[in-house]
């Protein structure tokens, strides 16, 4: 036993060493994920903002005018620079994103006449900004109707929103998280599916194969390196994470690193179960690809799972991505809810024994 | 030339043998066209909602039907309102509405009332569909509740215009292209040559006398055939099973196709020339290629809302031109001259990388 651990140890520390001696391999693993993280962190959002807003309407027309004053007040919109008198040109030529155009003869006179009508322009290429652009000035144009009223006959409902647990709605909180998992998915099956890949490739495979250790200490040998350094990018991309962007860990700090052990286990697992089936490294690289695209667009990461077909709803929550980010969120952000940790947990163990148990499998048939 | 085919000839043959790789390059795209056409919805619908109904009034129903006949959201009671941050805790729903005691009261005398909408945030997407829905919401319950008279509300009328149904497929798919081509132009590149170094067979075709240049055209021509094959299925898969329209010229997006292919084929070149080592080469291709091209060309976020010192940045990427120019092309149908831009940006990288590429090759031949 203690021979067997011997050995394991000098595979582990020979692994590790092998990936970390090449220097720029050094700066890949440790500081690109970090500014990648500040990156996509800071740079993405959802929030449609910057908006280029043009008005139509003829000068007299001073209720359509205040629209666009205030819509230009808020953040959301910036005024377009505009050539030309045609408004459908400014959209094709994207000098503007959306066009306000007021009724001709003035929107104080036909409404008077009982029919006013604002039309809008938008360009919808993009339809969810096209509606957000759409839901914005419809709230704002609530507002100047209530106030040219003065006030006085408006009795309506009024919508008031808190945003909870991000209160500024600031994308990053909601990214970081996202984007941690992802990068350590990355990382962990690509290097684990490539390393064993290159012993193939080059034929050092069957020299392993004929050393004097059993298949279990030749899989932990080739898995616990990689799962070591997904440990410590998770560490490092966490603290950085909490140190440069102010992400809150609002949850039990316990299973955040469970969890996290858990979801590594399962993509080493992967990526083995990769390695077994590929030849080279190009193949490898190209499954993990198969795998890791749909794991990312199927996880909630970007895309509401409630949102996808039924029949594809399954597949999303078999994906072990999909419960990492849903506890990373759920634990830094929302601080929750243990019935919630210890579902989401539980399903993720599940996943992670299931596809170690046919990665090792498959990997003892493949050396036997 | 004609060795530089028969690089080309080799390389192809290599392709064909290498089954998995033919296929993967080719199943790659499909997929990712298909979970984008059929799995990804960006419009929100049915988002779950809990309502607190303090006031149990015929105008609290009313306004809780509006929003659960909405088909945007979906209506759950609770009647605690100490349940309300748990029910947003737990995730059983996204949002959370209370309508206060005397709502209907308070209608009905003119004094009008306020209605709370909890979001939770943490999840940004779900929350930024919610507020996006509000406006509608607002001037459909107060038509319902309020009953506002025509002439003192005026309709707002919106014209979607490229993409009147708000399909938010047509919005995907045409981007899809830079991303496919991203995948098997840059990283497929980069991993052959990378690997022909980390064998040492680099150095063997150098002593031939096949020139460079010769061996690089040779080895990455039948790549890019490939990806113009991906090229072609996408664009098939994009007309006929999504019915996205393509409203430009066809031979200008393919001179845009071209550009994007040629500059990403040079960076695949100088990542592999630089790394020399098939692991660190995927790895840096992904980071500096596919990566970006994904989360910063405007695929799905967005250029506009990005901080202004982002959206600079994002002008040294290739995809974010290509990008420009794909939407361009299919949905708005653009003339050459109206993309000038993205075409004159696109340009300059192509000529920048590709000297770059060759000449790093060369210096790294004389050591």
């Amino acid at each position: 036993m203690n021979r067997r651990f011997q050995v394991l140890k000098s595979f582990v520390r020979k692994e590790i060493l092998q990936i970390l001696r090449d220097k720029r391999m050094r700066i890949v693993l440790f500081v690109a994920p970090l500014m990648q993280l500040v990156i996509f962190g800071v740079a993405i959002s959802t929030e449609t903002r910057n908006v280029n807003l043009a008005l139509f309407a003829k000068p007299h027309d001073v209720l359509t005018r205040d629209l666009y004053q205030r819509a230009l007040q808020t953040h959301w919109f910036i005024p377009a620079r505009i050539s030309g008198a045609d408004p459908f040109a400014w959209i094709q030529s994207s000098e503007a994103d959306a066009v306000i155009v007021g009724p001709t003869d003035g929107l104080g006179r036909s409404l008077s006449s009982g029919k006013g009508t604002i039309q809008l322009l938008i360009n919808a290429q993009n339809s969810i900004r096209a509606q957000a652009i759409e839901s914005y000035l419809k709230v704002i144009a609530n507002s100047v109707y209530h106030d040219a009223d003065g006030g006085r006959n408006w009795g309506g409902v009024q919508f008031s929103v808190r945003a909870l647990f991000n209160p500024t709605m600031e994308t990053s909180m909601y990214m970081v998280p996202g984007v941690m998992s992802m990068l350590m998915c990355l990382i962990t099956i690509l290097l684990t599916s490539m390393s064993v890949a290159r012993e193939k490739e080059m034929g050092t495979i069957e020299t392993l194969t004929a050393a004097p250790i059993d298949s279990w200490d030749l899989m932990l040998g080739k898995t616990i390196p990689f799962i070591i350094l997904g440990a410590v990018q998770a560490v490092l991309i966490l603290v950085f994470a909490v140190v440069a962007f102010g992400l809150p860990i609002r949850g039990p700090i316990g299973f955040l690193f469970f969890a996290s052990l858990l979801m590594i286990t399962a993509t080493v697992a992967i990526g083995l179960l990769i390695s077994t089936i590929s030849k080279s490294q190009q193949q490898a690289m190209l499954g993990g690809f198969i795998y890791l695209f749909p794991s990312y667009l199927l996880s909630g990461l970007m895309f509401p799972i409630e949102n996808m077909p039924i029949y594809i709803q399954p597949i999303a929550y078999i994906n072990p991505l999909t419960h990492y980010i849903g506890l990373l969120r759920n634990i830094l952000l929302v601080g929750g809810d243990s019935h919630y940790f210890y579902t989401h947990i539980l399903v993720l163990f599940v996943i992670a024994i299931v596809i170690s148990f046919f990665a090792f499998r498959r990997f003892r048939s493949m050396i036997l | 030339m004609k060795r530089a085919v028969a690089i080309a000839k080799k390389e192809f043959a290599h392709i064909l043998r290498d089954r998995f790789t033919l296929s993967m390059a080719l199943i790659l795209p499909l997929m990712v066209v298909f979970i984008f056409g059929v799995a990804i919805e960006f419009n929100q619908a049915n988002i779950p909602t809990a309502f607190l109904d303090q006031d149990r009034s015929q105008s609290s129903r009313q306004l809780i039907e509006s929003f659960s006949s909405s088909n945007y959201f979906i209506a759950s009671s609770i009647y605690d309102i100490g349940r309300i941050i748990r029910t947003l805790e737990s995730e059983s729903a996204k949002a959370a509405i209370v309508i206060p005691p005397q709502f209907e009261k308070n209608l009905l005398s003119g004094r009008g009332s306020e209605v709370q909408i909890l979001v939770n945030a943490a999840d940004n997407q779900s929350a930024g569909s919610v507020l996006s829905y509000i406006g509608d919401m607002q001037v459909r319950v107060n038509k319902k509740l309020v009953g506002t008279s025509a002439s003192r509300f005026p309709a707002i009328e919106s014209r979607f215009l490229f993409n009147p149904e708000l399909n938010s497929k047509w919005f995907t798919v045409p981007g899809l292209m830079v991303i496919i081509m991203t995948m098997i132009a840059l990283l497929l590149t980069a991993l052959t040559i990378a690997k022909e170094w980390e064998f040492g067979s680099m150095e063997l075709l150098l002593s031939t006398p096949v020139k460079p240049l010769e061996i690089i055209v040779g080895k990455i021509a039948p790549y890019a055939v490939l990806c113009f094959v991906a090229i072609v299925l996408t664009y098939l898969c994009a007309r006929i099973l999504f019915g996205v329209p393509f409203r430009g010229n066809h031979l200008t997006y393919l001179f845009g196709c071209f550009l994007f292919l040629t500059t990403y084929l040079a960076q695949g070149l100088m990542i592999s020339v630089i790394t020399r080592k098939q692991m660190l080469a995927m790895q840096i291709s992904m980071l500096t290629g596919l990566l970006p091209s994904q989360l910063l060309s405007g695929f799905i976020f967005p250029i506009e809302n990005m901080p202004t010192i982002f959206q600079w940045l994002t002008m040294i990427l290739p995809a974010r031109w290509f990008m420009e120019i794909s939407r361009d092309s299919f949905l708005q149908g653009a003339s050459f001259w109206q993309m000038r831009t993205p075409f004159l940006a696109l340009l300059v990288q192509m000529i920048l990388f590709v000297a770059v590429a060759i000449r790093k090759f060369k210096k790294d031949l004389e050591l």
